[in-house]
């Protein structure tokens, strides 16, 4: 049986997925997606966030199966063809990446957390995004792109009602 | 290809599945981190699992009844923002927000939480303050453990193989009853419990209660202490003693270890402090 | 203007998407997978490895161990401490230690294989404290060795303290400690080897590309131009990508059996096989006049350094020149010994054992401050370094010195939060301050950088650097300076960056050197690439050399606006004569040896200063210490990007918090990150204000220095030194668990 399920948008399929197999093995060794990161294989530092149905989880502890008939949203999902999506302007922009390495994870907490809190204040950002360790920066200058893209996302939704 | 995976979508499914040897897999934010273990340092995988996380009768959150019961699968993330845990059970909805991550709330079970009885387990902490019994389901039937019955060392319980824990039932409040949890961390997120505590009273001190984490093999009701509050006129003495009991409790079970230095004020602290401002949030002044 | 601004910083976009390849992101189909047997016991000595049960694992390629290493067995990145065996070869020297590698055809063959190698093994009796090592009697970690478990030492003598001592109104004696840290980059250990025209070529992550091609070259017996290191997007790196860690294994692998490996540590292997920060154990005996000028200070550190000696030489020099912290002392004696243990190895970590020394300057001069009955600002602003005084190593400063600026500029919110706070421990609250000195670069010895820069015809500009960027940002810093010094656009610039075969050699991305060194070698490539250009165009338009100036792309004569010409023509023109329009450049800061008796000398050209106040809230019933706020002042020379600057101070602040409060590596104990903490988000306290101070240092790039460890190295102090407040008692032991707070709560009144 082969497992099936959407990734950043794609129907996808692949064949004999061990049951034992965890979401981060596929999406690295078996699809290429190696935007998503392995830190620690045991759940605690968040550089291998992605977004299953929306909601942020991380892939090292969740069973490849899981994803089974659902929606798998990876950093190279996010942005648009030839674009950026807010989220990631405001992390360039507010010099929230360093390494680099916590990035696609955190931006991807960072989406989730937007998606469901348009205008979230700062304990709010730090609540959704403790999961994701970051050993560079310190933290301040990603909750400040969490705020800028926040700002971004709701002016774009504003145009977006404007407009339609 | 010899591995199975079934999403089980109902209970017969899922224990036909347990009965013909298959691994629960829950949230699987545990059992991931041993199928890690074993593929790195050689033990043998798992080959067969039951996703038990689709079962209806698991996702039941059913708290406005005289029989109160929570499905094994509802995750830390649904305990942490459902409106009818945070009118009913508050200290579940305040013990779920401080697991792990934000990430790992999404995944992971408080039947999970459950099985794989850790010490420190804050989901433990809370559900021995609710008196939870767990409805553990078999083809042979449904049997019923309180917590203490069924956990019987850290991390080892006496779930048989092919039994699922399907729920808990859990104990309906008195009427007016302020709940609290607290943990004590050594960072103030995704960390472990270095010490937790749930508390449930009502003015009349009809039933209170009063369970500490990560100081015994398993979490446990402070029944001494809980007597104490019943009979006693409450106020700062009686906290005071009770976070003394509490300590010695401590003590009498684990012994003079590394830890009693910081534990024994700390529980003692800590159990006083919880007293007295939730018998302040009860709005009762001396 | 490009100084002092802040462009995007390059790599950010393909970050951001996903798109950057660190070295765990190295691989092709194809490639063998390499994972190490590590010890699980040690000190012991390797009676037998029974290879059989692995080799027969389907899938295993083969299996090194330290017979197979064709070059010199000994690796190390100090040239004359190169003691790190790769393999062990008889003696296991720590647990983790390398017996064998493993090559599969896939990961999780090697890994089963791994567990197959049964090392047979007969322990030895080991030591695992420093103090214990240094005794007469202690079980030798490198047998046979002269200086027994004594690794390395350094001494300090200026004036005579014992008898100023004597002389002194006030005196503090104390003894401060610090644990083992892991660096914990978020990324692991990765890369890949493969073998391309009778070269082993090796793409992995790494702060010190030319440093790991000399010792892989040594360890295959090669000539250096055999062996082609390019670096990977590093995932940060904190010192702990220093040393090489995967590159040896790489490299063998692949030059034997002449195919491409990959290899990625877990983060396990990664706790296991890579350096930590030196736990210090530091005796102090400071005193001061009554007025509060310090007079004089004894110093006995020891830590110990584990295994191999990795950086020790360079900590033990450290840690002992920065003793003093920001401040004029006459009368120094100061003894620094680092000794083997049997515990994991350590080595460099962001300030190179200074951290640690700050914990313990900082905590007496808060204690002579509080003697005196003297506010603990007024003291360090008297007694601060500048310009006509002299360091500990009786380095007369002059120039860039902003230690008094930043006390200045951090005293107005020290003053404000103290008034709010106040300094009673009864209502769990404290404010706390730290300063620090930092010397910019290696430390007594030649450590130079060097660049080159091209201006092509089709009017490209090229920076050619050594310099890793490990996510610090010296390529964004590094292109802005050039871009300034041609007056261009940053985006201009391509940069070709740390490659072994493309650049010259930069240095480790170390020391908070890049900016400073990597940046005068830059200015220098780009004054001889400019010299060219003017020399040509001089010679085409019959001017003098001197009235030229670079402006816009083209070459202007000044007085005579008319006569200008786009640099490309004259580059064309240039490589019309077959001339590359490509300058080169180098810069080594002048320093000269230190006294191997007394320490005197210059061991740096230039220091940052900083200053950071903090508040804490502790909880005086759990122990539970959180950190409010936290407000920096650092002189940094010139911040020429402020965005980077205070990107790493921020950073800094909260690597410093977590060594503060949680982080304690212990051996056999700390395995990942399940138990092994560093700060989350929820642990970052409001950080504001971030004062970038700029005293500028003229044999620097526009005036800058350095800041990449400066930013951590106050911070610890000034955590311990807020704690102490809020609960009336100095905290001198880091981490400040839980525990040691409840101690300092509940313990009898009997310190200090």
């Amino acid at each position: 049986m082969n497992l099936i399920f959407t990734l950043n948008g794609t129907l996808t399929s692949l064949p004999d997925v061990p049951s034992h197999a965890t979401l981060l093995s596929i999406l690295r060794d078996r699809l290429g997606f190696l935007g998503t990161k392995e830190g620690c294989g045991v759940g605690e530092c968040g550089a291998c966030t992605v977004l299953l149905d929306g909601e942020p989880v991380n892939s090292c502890l969740t069973a490849a199966w899981k994803a089974a008939g659902r929606e798998v949203l990876t950093i190279e999902g996010l942005a648009p063809a030839d674009g950026l999506h807010p989220v990631q302007e405001a992390f360039i922009e507010s010099g929230a990446i360093q390494c680099g390495f916590c990035t696609p994870g955190m931006i991807l907490s960072a989406y989730a957390l937007l998606k469901r809190t348009a205008r979230p204040d700062v304990e709010e950002i730090k609540t959704a995004l403790a999961g994701n360790l970051c050993r560079c920066t310190g933290y301040k200058q990603i909750v400040d792109a969490v705020q800028a893209a926040a700002a971004k996302m709701d002016r774009n939704h504003d145009n977006d009602v404007s407009g339609g | 290809m010899t591995t199975t995976y079934l999403a089980a979508r109902n209970l017969e499914e899922a224990l036909a599945g347990l009965d013909r040897g298959a691994k629960v897999l829950a949230g699987g934010t545990d059992l991931m981190v041993h199928v890690r273990r074993a593929r790195l340092y050689g033990a043998g995988l798992p080959e067969h699992f039951v996703d038990v996380t689709g079962i209806p009768d698991l996702n039941r959150i059913d708290l406005d009844t005289d029989k109160p019961f929570l499905g094994a699968a509802v995750t830390f993330r649904r305990l942490e923002t459902d409106e009818a845990v945070a009118r009913q059970c508050p200290l579940l909805a305040q013990a779920a927000a401080t697991v792990g991550s934000l990430q790992i709330r999404t995944l992971a079970t408080v039947g999970g939480n459950v099985a794989n009885a850790s010490p420190a387990a804050d989901g433990l902490t809370a559900l021995t303050a609710l008196g939870a019994r767990a409805a553990i389901a078999s083809v042979n039937g449904v049997r019923h453990l309180s917590l203490a019955e069924l956990i019987t060392a850290p991390n080892t319980t006496r779930l048989l193989p092919g039994e699922l824990i399907v729920g808990f039932e859990l104990d309906r409040p008195p009427e007016g009853s302020v709940q609290r949890f607290h943990k004590i961390g050594r960072r103030r997120a995704v960390v472990i419990a270095r010490m937790n505590l749930a508390l449930s009273m009502d003015r009349e001190m009809t039933d209170p209660r009063l369970v500490l984490g990560a100081c015994f093999p398993s979490p446990r009701r402070l029944t001494e202490v809980e007597r104490l509050l019943a009979s006693e006129t409450p106020g700062p003495n009686v906290w005071k003693e009770a976070g003394k009991m509490a300590a010695e409790q401590f003590v009498n079970a684990c012994g003079w270890r590394a830890s009693a230095p910081y534990k024994v004020p700390a529980v003692a602290n800590l159990v006083f402090r919880t007293l007295e401002s939730t018998w302040a949030e009860l709005g009762v002044t001396e | 203007m490009t100084i002092g601004t802040s462009p995007a910083r390059v790599g950010s976009l393909e970050k951001a998407l996903g798109r950057a390849r660190f070295g765990a992101d190295q691989g092709e189909r194809g490639d063998l997978f390499l994972v190490c047997v590590r010890a699980d016991r040690a000190p012991a000595v390797i009676d037998a490895l029974e290879l059989d049960r692995a080799l027969a694992v389907p899938g295993v390629v083969r299996i090194f161990t330290a017979a197979d290493i064709p070059g010199e067995k000994l690796l190390g990145i100090i040239a004359v401490s190169k003691d790190q065996e790769f393999f062990a070869d008889k003696i296991i020297r720590h647990r983790g230690q390398t017996v064998a590698l493993i090559a599969a055809e896939t990961e999780s063959a090697a890994r089963k294989a791994a567990q197959a190698v049964e090392i047979r093994f007969t322990e030895l009796k080991g030591v695992f404290d420093a103090e214990e090592a240094l005794a007469d009697d202690a079980p030798l970690v490198h047998p046979g060795r002269a200086d027994g478990n004594l690794m390395s030492r350094r001494v300090i003598r200026k004036g005579d303290a014992e008898a100023a001592l004597s002389s002194c109104a006030v005196i503090h004696e104390a003894e401060y400690t610090t644990s083992f840290i892991e660096h914990t980059a978020l990324e692991t250990e990765g890369g890949r080897a493969w073998i391309e025209d009778d070269r082993v070529i090796i793409k992995a992550c790494t702060q010190n590309p030319h440093y790991d091609q000399a010792d892989v070259a040594r360890f295959l017996g090669l000539d250096p131009d055999r062996v082609r290191v390019i670096q990977a997007e590093t995932g940060g790196g904190f010192g702990g990508k220093l040393d090489v860690s995967v590159q040896p294994y790489l490299g063998l692998a692949a030059w034997l059996l002449k195919r491409p490996v990959r290899m990625v540590y877990t983060r396990e292997e990664s706790f296991l096989g890579t350096g930590k920060r030196h736990p210090f154990r530091m005796k102090c005996i400071t005193g001061a006049d009554a007025d509060g000028h310090l007079i004089a200070l004894k110093m006995d550190l020891s830590a110990d350094t584990g295994a191999f000696a990795s950086y020790a030489l360079a900590v033990a020099t450290r840690a002992a020149v920065h003793g003093t912290g920001p401040y004029y002392i006459p009368h120094v004696d100061i003894d620094c010994r680092l000794a083997y243990t049997n515990n994991p190895w350590a080595g460099a970590m962001r300030g190179f054992g200074v951290p640690q020394a700050a914990l313990a300057h900082e905590g007496q001069i808060d204690a002579i401050a509080d003697k005196l009955g003297m506010d603990r600002l007024e003291i360090r602003v008297l007694n601060a370094l500048r310009p006509g005084l002299s360091t500990a190593t009786g380095h007369v400063l002059s120039g860039s010195v902003g230690i008094v600026e930043c006390l200045e500029r951090i005293r107005p919110v020290y003053e404000k939060w103290l008034a709010e706070v106040g300094t009673s421990s009864k209502t769990g609250r404290g404010v706390g301050l730290g300063a620090m000195i930092y010397g910019i670069g290696n430390t007594s010895v030649s450590n130079p950088s060097t660049a080159q820069v091209e201006w092509t015809p089709d009017g490209r500009i090229i920076l050619f650097t050594g310099a890793a960027d490990i996510g610090q940002g010296s390529d964004t810093v590094l292109r802005q300076i050039l871009a300034q010094r041609l007056d261009v656009q940053p985006e201009r610039i391509s940069l070709v960056r740390a490659d072994t075969d493309l650049t010259t050699n930069a240095g480790a991305t170390s020391a908070s050197r890049q900016t400073y060194i990597s940046g005068g070698a830059i200015l220098e490539a780009a004054s001889v690439l400019e010299e060219m250009v003017f020399d040509r165009f001089a010679e085409l338009m019959e001017v003098d050399q001197l009235d030229l100036k670079m402006a816009d792309g083209r070459i202007w004569v000044t007085g005579s606006p008319a006569s200008s010409m786009a640099v490309e023509e004259i580059v064309q023109s240039l490589a019309d004569q077959n001339v590359r329009a490509l300058g080169n450049g180098r810069f080594d800061p002048t320093t000269s040896a230190l006294d191997p008796e007394t320490g005197q000398g210059v061991p740096y050209a230039t220091y940052a200063f900083a200053a950071q106040t903090a508040v804490v809230n502790v909880d005086r019933l759990s122990g539970e210490v959180r950190v409010e706020r936290v407000a920096a002042a650092h002189d940094v020379g010139r911040a020429i990007n402020p965005q980077c600057v205070e990107g790493q101070i921020c950073g800094g602040i909260m690597m410093g918090l977590g060594m503060a409060l949680m982080e304690e590596f212990v051996p056999g104990k700390h395995a990942n990150l399940e138990n092994y903490h560093i700060p989350t988000m929820m642990d970052m306290p409001d950080i504001d204000p971030v004062i970038i101070v700029e005293c500028p240092e003229e044999t620097g790039p526009f005036g800058a220095k350095g800041v990449g460890e400066p930013a951590l190295i106050p911070t610890a102090p000034t955590i311990a030194s807020a704690v102490g407040q809020a609960v009336g008692k100095p905290m001198r032991h880091l981490p400040i668990s839980l525990e040691r707070v409840m101690e300092a709560l509940t313990g009898a009144d009997n310190e200090d």
